[in-house]
């Protein structure tokens, strides 16, 4: 992934922290309990806010060569790029296909992806696809007994 | 404590399935290079959700056992750590290897891992109830410097940076604040959506910050296919039990080392294997031949290894402090299934503790069987090509946590905490810190605010006892010796 400089990664969490801080100010206080809901957070955020500067600072005062990012040695072989990408886009396409299509459906077009993805040959990625989607299906509906989305393939099933 | 009664628990046949299925899988993910044992309880956690609470340790504990002995199996094979618990002594492994003594090695390392667990699990038996009747005695305040004390303590051994372990462990306290506060039922840091309302899903987050983060590290470097291993042959037990005899007070000695590291918080497998391997070479009499293809390191350090595991759970089930990484997760559970992990579970939930040290040994009393096993199949397992099993744990790791909840939202944070995981590690945060405070994270604030309260708004009874005010300054003395031992250390060669 990208590689930061503690002074980029620094003042990234002394931003994390004064948010926080700011964010808390707006709970309010209640009744007689002697600890606002806002003193813990407060408490976090000011001592992100401490860690992110000491970052920023020791950053500054070694003197770091280091620019505040480097380009990652992966972003520079494509089959890497491609495989990097695949591991959200599954994510992202399980949690926006699978109430649509339902579970088998999805469980096999996503491990498809992947697999063509990460450079398997499409007749293994079949195979692979609909292999793994039945024994998801197995271990987490038969045996497990979870209501994973139901969708058309699940409507053919006994 | 009952133990016919804890037997009979494990013993029952759907929670040895689970032990036997669990001791398979842990084997499986500790011999592929890269996938790490905390990676492989991670993704049992989906499956434990439905299970009782003996069924749902059980498999953690025999997979992570078996996934650090068969971390050792690459290392060996192809000089690759399994696990980075086998980082330590994987060249000489391999030394060893090249030598012609394969079988010797990966022998030596099934037997002292299997005597570093169960002496990790006696001392565990022993000292667990014992330090739990101390602990009884214990209120919220010597609850609230004990929790700061363990926090601390695995920050900063987490890390060679203090300041990123800081970093780590407030990020993860602070993730355990998202969600309604328990004590005014007010919503913080949701930004009005209804998913974020009951917190971070601990599980969801689990999977994201162990085995995506890892995921994507992976397929950041997946260009080449691993080197075909060597095959091993011959007798495999003989071998080793000759070498373990010859170097048994090194077995005693790894097992002891790894036993105290892993009750140390933070100090988990990983650190025991270095620190075991150093020991050994430091009172060896025959330093020289260390890196050359030497048994006597590899006896330590494969004991000490396993052995840390048991010691974790010692502050685990006492405190309920995690140890390691492992035993960070084994306390999410616990809390799933309404357990408080702490003193009084010796006394609430008595069986389920015993029934745990029954696992514990039973998992080390397989690991000789189903690691001959996993050593004979090796060749085979190591052939598994490195870009199909990528998208399999990946898939499951999708599905497991999605179906906790049945939450899309859940596959965000999954994503999300993936990311930052993966982030955080490449530019040296650790992300064993930040777990740990999402797990303990409402409890530290829960028992500050309950003392607060107690307290009438008086910081004062925070040391008001005399155990709080030791453990007081404990706390403080863990933060502000290495400050003040490195200015110390800078100011000497000036002075000189």
């Amino acid at each position: 992934m990208l590689k930061v400089s503690d002074l980029g990664s620094g003042l990234a969490i002394a931003g994390l922290g004064l948010a926080i801080i700011v964010q808390a100010q707006g709970f309010p206080s209640v009744g007689a309990s002697p600890v606002s809901p806002a003193f813990y957070p407060g408490l976090i955020g000011t001592v992100l806010l401490g860690c992110g500067l000491a970052l920023a600072l020791g950053s500054l005062l070694k003197k770091e060569a280091m620019p505040l990012g480097v380009l990652p040695e992966w972003l520079r072989r494509p089959g890497n790029i491609l495989a990097v990408l695949a591991v959200p886009a599954a994510i992202i396409a399980y949690g926006l296909l699978s109430p649509v299509l339902g579970f088998l459906a999805t469980a096999f077009l996503v491990t498809l992806g992947l697999l063509v993805a990460f450079r398997v040959n499409w007749l293994w990625s079949l195979g692979t696809a609909f292999v793994l989607s039945g024994l998801l299906h197995l271990v987490f509906v038969v045996l497990m007994r979870v209501p994973l989305p139901y969708g058309f393939i699940e409507a053919l099933l006994p | 404590m009952n133990f016919i009664t804890a037997i009979q628990t494990v013993f029952e046949p759907f929670t040895l399935t689970v032990i036997v299925a669990s001791a398979i899988f842990g084997l499986f993910v500790g011999s592929m290079p890269g996938l790490t044992a905390t990676m492989a309880a991670a993704l049992l956690v989906p499956l434990t959700f439905y299970m009782d609470p003996v069924p749902a340790i059980g498999a953690i504990v025999t997979c992570s056992a078996m996934a650090i002995f068969a971390g050792d199996i690459p290392g060996a094979l192809l000089r690759i750590p399994g696990t980075p618990a086998s980082a330590a002594y994987v060249s000489e492994a391999y030394q060893l290897g090249r030598k012609g003594q394969l079988s010797r090695v990966l022998s030596v390392n099934l037997i002292a891992s299997a005597i570093g667990g169960i002496f990790g699990t006696l001392v565990l038996i022993m000292l667990a109830p014992q330090l739990a009747q101390v602990a009884l005695r214990f209120s919220s305040y010597e609850y609230f410097w004990l929790a700061l004390i363990g926090l601390s303590a695995a920050t900063l051994i987490s890390s060679s940076n203090p300041i990123k372990g800081l970093t780590a462990l407030f990020l993860g306290l602070f993730l355990a604040v998202v969600g309604l506060d328990v004590v005014t039922g007010l919503p913080r840091y949701t930004f009005g959506t209804v998913d974020l309302m009951g917190g971070v899903s601990l599980i969801a987050a689990l999977i994201g910050l162990f085995a995506v983060a890892e995921l994507f590290r992976k397929a950041a470097t997946i260009h080449e296919d691993l080197p075909p291993p060597a095959q091993v042959t011959g007798a495999i037990l003989p071998q080793g039990l000759s070498a373990i005899a010859q170097y048994r007070w090194n077995a005693l000695r790894g097992s002891t080392i790894g036993t105290f590291l892993g009750i140390l918080p933070g100090a988990g497998a990983d650190i025991a294997g270095w620190i075991s391997y150093a020991v050994s070479k430091r009172f060896s009499k025959t330093p020289e031949k260390f890196g050359t293809g030497h048994i006597e390191g590899v006896v330590d350090a494969s004991a000490s290894n396993n052995a840390s595991l048991g010691g974790a759970y010692v502050p685990a089930l006492v405190f309920g402090i995690p140890g390691d990484s492992i035993t960070a997760i084994v306390i999410g559970v616990l809390l799933i299934k309404g357990m408080n992990p702490g003193p009084t579970v010796f006394t609430q939930s008595g069986d389920i503790v015993s029934a745990i040290f029954v696992v514990f040994i039973l998992a080390n009393l397989l690991l000789i069987p189903l690691g001959l096993l996993a050593i004979k199949a090796a060749r085979h397992v190591l052939r598994i090509n490195q870009r199909m099993l990528l998208p399999i744990i990946l898939m499951f790791s999708i599905v497991g946590a999605y179906a906790v909840n049945n939450s899309v939202f859940d596959l965000w944070i999954v994503l999300g905490l993936g990311l930052l995981g993966w982030i955080m590690e490449e530019n040296g945060f650790p992300i064993a810190p930040m777990v740990l405070g999402l797990v303990l994270g409402k409890i530290v604030e829960e028992s500050f605010t309950n003392s607060m309260i107690k307290a009438g708004g008086n910081v004062i009874a925070f040391i008001d006892r005399p155990i709080a005010a030791t453990l007081a300054f404990v706390f403080f003395a863990i933060w502000i010796v290495p400050f003040v031992l490195r200015l110390a250390g800078r100011r000497v060669p000036r002075a000189s």
